[in-house]
């Protein structure tokens, strides 16, 4: 076995509430308790930013949100199946950075640097709240339809797919990688979260028809750019159910969160462990 | 940002990006920084420009000036979307848009990417429902003395095949109508500047036009732009767009133009379309399989498919 130790940079992406927190939370939680792709080959030296998270996950509450300017990152020493031995840097920080990153005309050059020094990227999507917005060109109007959606909400429902797909070339653009062919870097994740809120029909299904679903251009913007063997889409639920806020759930608490949680591969299995993402893009 | 490119060829001065492909400025070589009092003053703004990089890109339609974004990595294709006003060209785009946001793909091409996302989203939001103000086409294309047309852009790939750029002109129909009024006229230069850059052309015509009281003016209007833009097509492929082609409209007067679009056109494509139909995705795939032609030179760039720029681009990948 190789005891070449690496340091290996994820940029971890994602908007706000789309499973960041909780998704670090457990992998801590698993790769503590053993039993996965990706083995702790060292404890974790500074808990500061996730303590508070892992608190109220073992109490049955869902972690709270990460306030929007924050950002930090933890070191997990591990060992991937593959032998090679690595700290693995794994950041959380307010969803809202790559909103901004969609949105702005600019890019923060903190935001250019970790596009530039990453090694692959782990893109998440909470993928029951994305659904294309019902135009009267492809789809006939029903008069009766009881909501009056609002102009932002409309400006946010047209958004959706295109924010993602806008981040990505924005970051890739700053990274200096040029789409003209195929990229094979960064190797990039997907992770299709909170996919136990997906209708029970749709969570039959592999998270690629899933994808091209609800967001068709996302889907095609990935599989057009990268090449096959350096995209990954997954489905992902963290904690199997929505945790509430205040009032612990006591069942989930009791058995404990590192028996909780589940990765979708792209046959439309479910295997609980939820470091074979990270496993590959190490 | 004020200051100085060593480099001859650099279109800096002309406002256009880096020739080596830097968003941020201070990040080039050959740029040299010059600081204004004013800037010298305002540290924080400084302080701003420093800490972040610039875009080339903002999502809305492009201009003149940032061409070079699409056709520095391929061969671009500039798409001239030709018709008289109120012909329905910026709802046939729109649908277009609405289309592909449902399928991701046209045919065999995927799509890869866009600079105008918030452009086509600020089209396709308008045909949104249920909204507070019920859907419809977006409003008409503002009519201005601008010497180039907003361009929207799409980029294609095909399997594991280089990447195809295209860019969509959205004119007023306002141009249109003065170029045949008057060819030379300043304020047809829109138009000009179309007639001349397009790779291909799409011509729209509406075939409610033809059934209506102002049958007489729609025709006259159709057939007049048809005629200076066949004389100018210099064999550039053109399609015709009949839209509203599902509707039962009862015409005396479409077999006669359409009789007359052939005399113009001769070997052309004529596609009868429903905007609301994804059949009308045949007018992009149409778009997609003639094959990329170069930009020729496009009001005084100084650049081409092969610039320093595109170069650099690739080097980094290598």
């Amino acid at each position: 076995m190789s005891t070449k130790t690496d340091q290996r940079q994820l940029l971890v992406l994602g908007g706000p509430a789309s499973g960041k927190t909780t998704y670090r939370t457990q992998l801590y939680q698993r790769i503590e308790h053993g039993n996965c792709e990706l083995r702790l080959s060292k404890s974790v030296s500074d808990m500061t930013a996730i303590d508070k998270d892992v608190a109220r996950l073992v109490k049955g509450l869902q972690p709270m949100h990460t306030h929007q300017e924050t950002y930090h990152s933890t070191d997990f020493s591990v060992q991937n199946t593959r032998g090679l031995t690595l700290t693995l840097q794994f950041a959380d920080y307010g969803g809202e950075q790559i909103l901004q990153i969609a949105q702005a005309n600019t890019v923060p050059n903190a935001w250019v640097e970790r596009a530039r020094q990453s090694d692959s990227w782990l893109f998440f999507i909470r993928i029951d709240s994305v659904r294309e917005p019902k135009s009267f060109i492809t789809h006939p109007v029903d008069a009766g339809a009881p909501v009056i959606a609002s102009e932002k909400a409309i400006e946010e429902q047209t958004a959706g797919q295109l924010d993602a797909i806008e981040t990505l070339q924005r970051l890739l653009f700053v990274r200096g990688s040029s789409v003209r062919e195929q990229l094979v870097s960064p190797r990039l994740g997907v992770l299709l979260s909170c996919w136990d809120e997906l209708p029970s029909d749709e969570r039959l299904l592999s998270p690629k028809i899933v994808l091209q679903r609800r967001a068709p251009l996302l889907d095609a913007f990935l599989e057009t750019n990268w090449r096959g063997s350096e995209l990954r889409i997954w489905g992902l639920s963290s904690t199997e159910r929505r945790l509430p806020e205040s009032s612990p759930d006591l069942e989930f608490a009791k058995k404990g969160p590192h028996l909780f949680g589940y990765v979708v591969n792209g046959d439309g299995v479910q295997n609980p462990d939820l470091t074979i993402p990270l496993n590959w893009l190490t | 940002m004020k200051g100085t490119c060593l480099r001859s060829d650099c279109g800096f001065q002309d406002a256009l990006p880096c020739e080596m492909g830097h968003p941020n400025l201070l990040d080039c070589p050959n740029f040299r920084a010059t600081q204004t009092a004013t800037e010298a003053s305002v540290h924080t703004q400084l302080t701003e420009d420093i800490s972040s990089t610039r875009l080339p890109w903002t999502g809305r339609a492009l201009g003149l000036n940032d061409i070079v974004l699409a056709s520095a990595r391929s061969s671009a294709n500039l798409v001239g979307v030709v018709g008289p006003f109120n012909a329905g060209k910026t709802g046939l785009l729109t649908a277009l848009f609405s289309h592909l946001a449902n399928s991701g793909s046209v045919e065999e091409f995927g799509f890869a990417g866009s600079f105008t996302l918030h452009g086509w989203q600020q089209l396709r939001k308008h045909t949104v429902w249920p909204s507070q103000t019920g859907p419809s086409f977006p409003p008409h294309t503002p009519d201005s003395g601008d010497r180039v047309p907003g361009l929207l852009h799409l980029a294609f790939r095909r399997g594991s095949e280089p990447i195809r750029d295209f860019l969509f002109t959205d004119a007023p129909g306002e141009w249109f109508t003065r170029w045949v009024s008057n060819q030379g006229a300043d304020d047809a230069k829109g138009a000009r500047w179309i007639a001349d850059s397009a790779t291909q052309l799409v011509f729209v015509v509406d075939r409610a036009s033809l059934a209506g009281e102002d049958v007489g003016k729609s025709r006259h209007e159709i057939l007049a732009l048809a005629r200076v833009v066949a004389e100018q097509r210099r064999n550039r492929p053109i399609i015709i767009a009949w839209t509203k082609s599902d509707l039962d409209i009862d015409t005396d007067a479409e077999a006669p133009v359409r009789e007359r679009l052939r005399e113009f056109f001769g070997d052309h494509r004529s596609l009868n379309l429903s905007v609301r139909d994804p059949q009308c995705m045949a007018l992009l795939a149409h778009v997609l399989s003639y094959s990329a032609q170069c930009l020729p030179a496009l009001g005084g760039t100084k650049r081409g498919g092969t610039s320093a720029f595109s170069n650099y681009r690739r080097s980094v990948d290598q």
